[in-house]
């Protein structure tokens, strides 16, 4: 079964999401939030080393599947795969999806056993998703 | 004139950085207040603290292993962007300059040209974004020249520095495409980039460390 790592500017955000998305596979799916900067003075923020740390505590032959929130999340996702094995660097999946929506899809789908490719395609997709929900309410 | 970067003057570089990023962290707070999230002082203060609490237990270690562990320091602390930026940097650099017991100015341009690359490699930021490329590139680019006319190393990193002061003045009318500032589209212009002032304030750095030296 895929993991799913949610890397966040904040743990509290990250934590959150990940309850919301346990409701969906019911706790099946591994699922690991990192955020935060450890700093209670500058709580917010994203630690490279933790996230790969995060990859590792979730990682299976199935692969990763790595949700962002803001602005550097992103690049301290991509500087956390240096510090991987290669073996594990080369199943990681960064999605473009939003992290809410997408963690949503994505732990709903991996707890059903679909592929990586089948559970990146939707949860990149699901924005969509929700405009299509809205059906021209926007 | 000390005409080497010696490890006694990396250790004071950095531990000059931690000084000086200490002193502007207000001032580099508010410049990020006004184009991004107002942590970029923080974050910096943050990050070079902890490189100046490692270093004297690197004491004794060589300028690849000095710049490698500021790099990891660095990755793990900041926080921001800046984090993994400056992170690869100092990687980076730690690469170009291996098995140096003291670095002349071809091994210093070695040590630049690494480390901006590794930055741009990261950050896909190009010259021009309002990031802190905009000092650093220019500042490269001083020091081959002026490594290609024969100048001191001194002399050199003085240029380098100067050329970097510049690029930071000019990141303020840019718009920015990179980074928090980006979403503010037109509204970022018309401030000076936080992470080109700390690319210029490292720098700078490095220049009173190597003069210093010098006595």
């Amino acid at each position: 079964m895929i993991g799913i790592v949610l890397a966040a500017h904040s743990m509290t955000l990250a934590s959150a999401v990940k309850e919301v998305a346990d409701l969906m596979s019911r706790g099946s799916v591994p699922i690991a939030p990192v955020g935060g900067t450890g700093d209670p003075d500058s709580p917010f923020g994203s630690n490279p080393i933790a996230i790969a740390e995060a990859i590792q505590e979730v990682d299976s032959e199935d692969g990763v599947l790595v949700f962002t929130d803001v602005g550097s999340s992103v690049i301290g996702v991509v500087q956390a795969l240096e510090f991987l094995p290669d073996s594990t660097r080369g199943r990681v999946r960064l999605c473009p999806g939003p992290m809410v929506e997408g963690a949503v899809i994505a732990a709903a789908q991996a707890a059903s056993g679909s592929s990586m490719e089948m559970v990146f395609q939707d949860a990149s997709n699901a924005l969509q998703a929700k405009a299509a929900q809205m059906g021209g309410l926007e | 004139m000390a005409e080497t970067i010696t490890r006694n003057v990396v250790l004071s570089w950095l531990s000059n950085t931690a000084a000086v990023l200490q002193e502007n962290r207000d001032y580099l707070v508010e410049l990020d207040a006004e184009i991004g999230d107002a942590d970029h002082g923080i974050n910096m203060d943050r990050g070079f603290k902890k490189v100046a609490s490692l270093l004297p237990e690197l004491a004794e270690e060589t300028i690849a292993s000095i710049l490698k562990k500021t790099g990891m320091a660095l990755i793990s602390s900041v926080g921001g962007a800046s984090g993994p930026l400056y992170g690869t940097f100092f990687l980076r650099a730690s690469n170009a300059v291996s098995g140096k017991d003291e670095l002349q100015t071809p091994d210093l341009v070695a040590l630049l040209r690494a480390g901006v690359e590794g930055i741009l490699t990261l950050g896909k930021a190009q010259p021009g974004d309002k990031t802190m490329v905009d000092a650093l590139q220019p500042a490269l680019e001083a020091l081959e020249k002026a490594r290609a006319d024969g100048k001191t190393l001194t002399s050199a990193l003085q240029d380098a520095a100067q050329a970097a002061q510049e690029g930071m003045h000019a990141t303020i009318p840019l718009v920015a495409k990179k980074g928090r500032a980006s979403y503010l589209g037109e509204r970022s212009a018309g401030h000076q980039d936080p992470g080109a002032t700390s690319s210029y304030l490292i720098l700078n750095s490095l220049l009173d460390s190597l003069e210093d030296d010098a006595g």
